[in-house]
């Protein structure tokens, strides 16, 4: 018992300090000595997720560092999600999403970041990526039946793409099939509200946190 | 009812009529004042001391200034204060231009004077009664083989002077380009030949009168651009016209209106008539030109961001509204592609970058960071969003380049600070903020990662001043904007820092930039010192370049069409450049 403590130790302390390749080692070893891969994840990597993320919103780590254990999580997940029972990974998805930077904008670093932690955090992330048409994203939202629909817009102009694409969902009569989240440097939680999205994250915490609360149709919470 | 105004420290008396501006006054007896906020009493920069006599009243904003800079009672905005008594006053140095903060200077390199404007003096003959000439065929004749082009206004002009003077035998005319007739003077004015440059900031706004025949600069005043009440920065601007199309309108009477009132007060100031000047050359990034001439931004607003002009020929200065003589002509310094505009191609014609052997970069710190490479013939420019940081926006303690913003910092037992104009500290620049940081990381009081280290999470500038652990993170940003920029310029044309001859450090941070601090942050790449030129406001020294020589203006004009243009959002590597360009880290490959 103290042995797997201290594995889930190393596998957390991997992931915060962005060490990708013990990440991935430590993964490996899991199920060569037949681990649940769900608590692997559960107990192992995603408190390390998780403190980073704390370390970040400290202001101790920034980009270069969330990112990186962000990255470890995906690699982790790459060598863990195969063995995954099927059940196991439905329910261990915490929501399909669909994300991109909105039409007329190009800037995507804001975008990826949330994509990655989202991902990072257990849901299922479709980045469709920048200047993406507003009907792409409903297409896309609608084929793989996503829980949330993230739009990202770092201008001022082309934040009012936001604003057409929720007025699109109504026309259609599709609003309540997704949940609208909205984020990106110009953006706040009144532009938010006054489109009538379902939320705006300040950052890419926040915006794992709001698709935790509001997201998922399904799966656990 | 008047008074008498003395001037110290010069002693010149003034008779003033009762209830006056000051700083009408001052500007009326050809003081060169700094009105820096257009006389809206925001700048504080027109101060001046009551030395004795009637004291004005202070209004509000006075008030506030005396308290936040700790002033002694009797210090008054010229802008603000009446003359409502006889007085003495005196002008502390530093209200009156040139201002250091702003750099009216740029590099002056030297050009033969072949403006567009130019004017030939002609006689009249007297007209045979027998087989009377047209009045206009003495000037076809002048100029035989050239097709001449005149509106209709110049010829009405001409006729209604020739009614006034129907014997006057001498006769100028104003040529432009050699092939336009703008207009036909009476009397010989050629000696009389002026032209207006403009350096278009989306903050700061200069121009500078020039004399067309000697090539001389007569003066100079700077403004802040009058549409900042519709945001600071240049994409709030954009959205303010983009979401509000009748907003255009506004933002363009506004800048117009604040352009004629400094025109207006240079030419008052030098006596020179608004008629004898025929051109106005302004340089200005692509959405300040296009706001000034009240175009859609539309384009320019979102992806791919186009502009609606690169290279155009002289407009009338009748429809731009700019108040030089109605039949002159406005030319704007050509856009590159998208946000690399006009002051760029003026700050390339400014160094002679195309003329220059070898291989430099070119580089205009500014909210947008763009980017200019040149390899041996092969230019290739970027904008890079550095953000506001530099400008002092987006930090807790920051502000612009103006009296009182810690300038300059180093280490002498603890943080020694610098202000400009010797000011009490009320804020940090960008000049400052470098040099604090890299002090700072030097010190070890914060990691190469940006995170501030120790208990206080926060680096003392001064008693009142401090940088937190977001403002360090904004430096950051920035520093890796512009890092990447020049990274992946480098890259796209195969060369190494160590391939490059020189690197142009224009902007405001001019002569001020600490170059191994800048190295140590990772802002400019480690290159030997002496290939660093800093070359100040190149957008206002192009802008005179283009004026004084036509040729000059082809050749930016030709440049301008071929420098490659390179979309950093559109680059594969460029996020994990940036990413790892966050690292405040020396670099030179």
């Amino acid at each position: 018992m103290e042995s797997k403590d201290r594995l889930f130790n190393s596998m957390a302390e991997a992931v915060v300090t962005g060490n990708k390749e013990a990440a991935e080692t430590l993964a490996k070893r899991a199920l060569s000595e037949k681990f649940d891969p769900n608590e692997v994840i559960e107990k192992g990597y995603i408190p390390g997720i998780q403190k980073a993320g704390i370390l970040w919103e400290k202001g101790e780590y920034f980009l270069p560092e969330l990112i990186s254990s962000a990255e470890c999580m995906k690699a982790v997940m790459a060598v863990l999600k195969p063995a995954l029972k099927a059940s196991q990974a439905e329910h261990f998805s915490r929501g399909k999403v669909v994300i991109g930077t909105i039409q007329g904008d190009i800037h995507d670093i804001g975008k990826n970041l949330v994509a990655s932690m989202l991902s990072a955090n257990g849901f299922d992330v479709v980045d469709l990526g920048a200047d993406v048409k507003l009907e792409r994203f409903i297409d896309k939202a609608r084929e793989m039946d996503a829980d949330l629909i993230c739009l990202s817009a770092l201008l001022t102009t082309t934040m009012l793409n936001q604003r057409r694409l929720i007025e699109m969902l109504k026309e259609r009569g599709l609003r309540q099939q997704f949940k609208v989240l909205v984020g990106g440097a110009p953006v706040n939680k009144r532009w938010a509200s006054d489109i009538g999205a379902d939320g705006y994250g300040e950052n890419a915490l926040e915006a794992v946190r709001l698709a935790k609360e509001i997201g998922p149709k399904r799966g656990l919470a | 009812m008047s008074y008498a105004l003395k001037i110290l420290p010069e002693g010149r008396v003034l008779k003033v009529a009762s209830g006056k501006i000051l700083s009408d006054v001052l500007e009326d007896a050809g003081l060169r004042l700094s009105l820096y906020c257009g006389r809206r009493g925001l700048c504080g920069k027109c101060i001046v001391e009551i030395v004795r006599g009637a004291l004005p009243s202070a209004s509000d904003e006075e008030r506030c200034l005396l308290a936040r800079r700790k002033l002694p009672e009797n210090y008054r905005l010229a802008c603000r204060a009446r003359v409502e008594g006889d007085m003495a006053i005196r002008i502390p140095l530093e209200s009156l231009l040139p201002h250091m903060p702003v750099l009216s200077h740029g590099v002056g390199r030297s050009l033969t004077l072949d403006p567009a404007v130019k004017k030939i003096s002609l006689s009249a003959q007297k007209p045979d009664l027998a087989s009377p000439d047209a009045l206009l065929d003495f000037i076809r004749r002048r100029f035989p083989n050239v097709e001449l082009h005149l509106s209709l206004e110049t010829l009405r002009r001409f006729a209604q002077n020739h009614q006034l003077a129907p014997a006057a035998a001498e006769w100028t005319a104003v040529l432009y380009a050699d092939k336009e007739l703008l207009a036909i003077e009476p009397g010989d004015t050629t000696g009389r030949n002026f032209g207006i440059a403009v350096d278009l900031g989306t903050t700061t706004v200069i121009v500078e009168l020039l004399d067309l025949n000697t090539g001389k600069s007569l003066d100079s005043t700077a403004g802040l651009n009058a549409q900042v009440k519709y945001g600071a920065d240049v994409v709030s601007r954009i959205t303010a016209a983009y979401a509000d199309p009748s907003k255009l309108e506004d933002l363009r009477t506004a800048i117009v209106g604040g352009l004629n009132e400094m025109v207006g007060g240079l030419l008052r100031r030098n006596q020179v008539s608004s008629d004898s000047v025929y051109e106005a050359v302004v340089a200005g990034n692509t959405a300040m030109n296009h706001l000034l001439l009240g175009l859609p931004v539309t384009t320019l607003a979102v992806s791919p961001y186009q502009a609606v002009f690169s290279v155009l020929p002289a407009l009338p200065a009748v429809e731009s509204g700019l108040a030089i003589s109605p039949l002159g002509r406005v030319y704007i310094a050509p856009n590159i592609k998208s946000f690399v505009g006009g002051d760029i191609s003026a700050g390339l014609s400014a160094v002679d970058l195309e003329h220059q052997k070898g291989n430099f970069l070119f580089v205009d710190l500014g909210t947008n960071g763009e980017i200019v490479l040149k390899r041996r013939a092969r230019f290739t420019a970027t904008s890079t969003a550095a953000g506001p940081a530099f400008e002092g926006m987006t930090i807790s303690c920051g502000m612009l380049a103006l009296p009182g913003a810690v300038y300059k910092a180093g280490f002498k037992d603890r943080l020694v600070v610098k202000t400009i104009a010797g000011e009490p500290a009320r804020g940090v620049c960008g000049t400052g903020l470098i040099d604090i940081i890299a002090v700072a990381l030097e010190k070890g009081f914060i990691s190469a990662q940006g995170h501030i280290l120790g208990p206080a999470k926060k680096i003392e500038v001064t008693n009142d001043l401090s940088l937190n652990q977001q403002d360090i993170r904004e430096v950051q940003l920035a520093v890796a904007a512009v890092k990447t920029g020049i990274r992946i310029l480098l890259a796209k044309n195969k060369m190494a820092v160590k391939d490059l001859d020189g690197i142009y450090v224009a902007g405001a941070f001019g002569n001020y930039l600490n170059i191994p601090h800048s190295m140590k942050l990772g802002l400019l790449p480690c290159i030997d010192r002496k290939k660093i030129f800093f070359v100040g406001n190149s957008s206002l020294a192009g802008a005179k370049a283009l004026l004084l020589s036509r040729p000059e203006r082809i050749r930016c004009e030709r440049l301008a069409n071929r420098v490659l243009h390179l979309s950093l959002a559109k680059d594969a590597e460029f996020q994990t450049m940036f990413i790892e360009a966050l690292e405040f880290k020396a670099w030179n490959s």
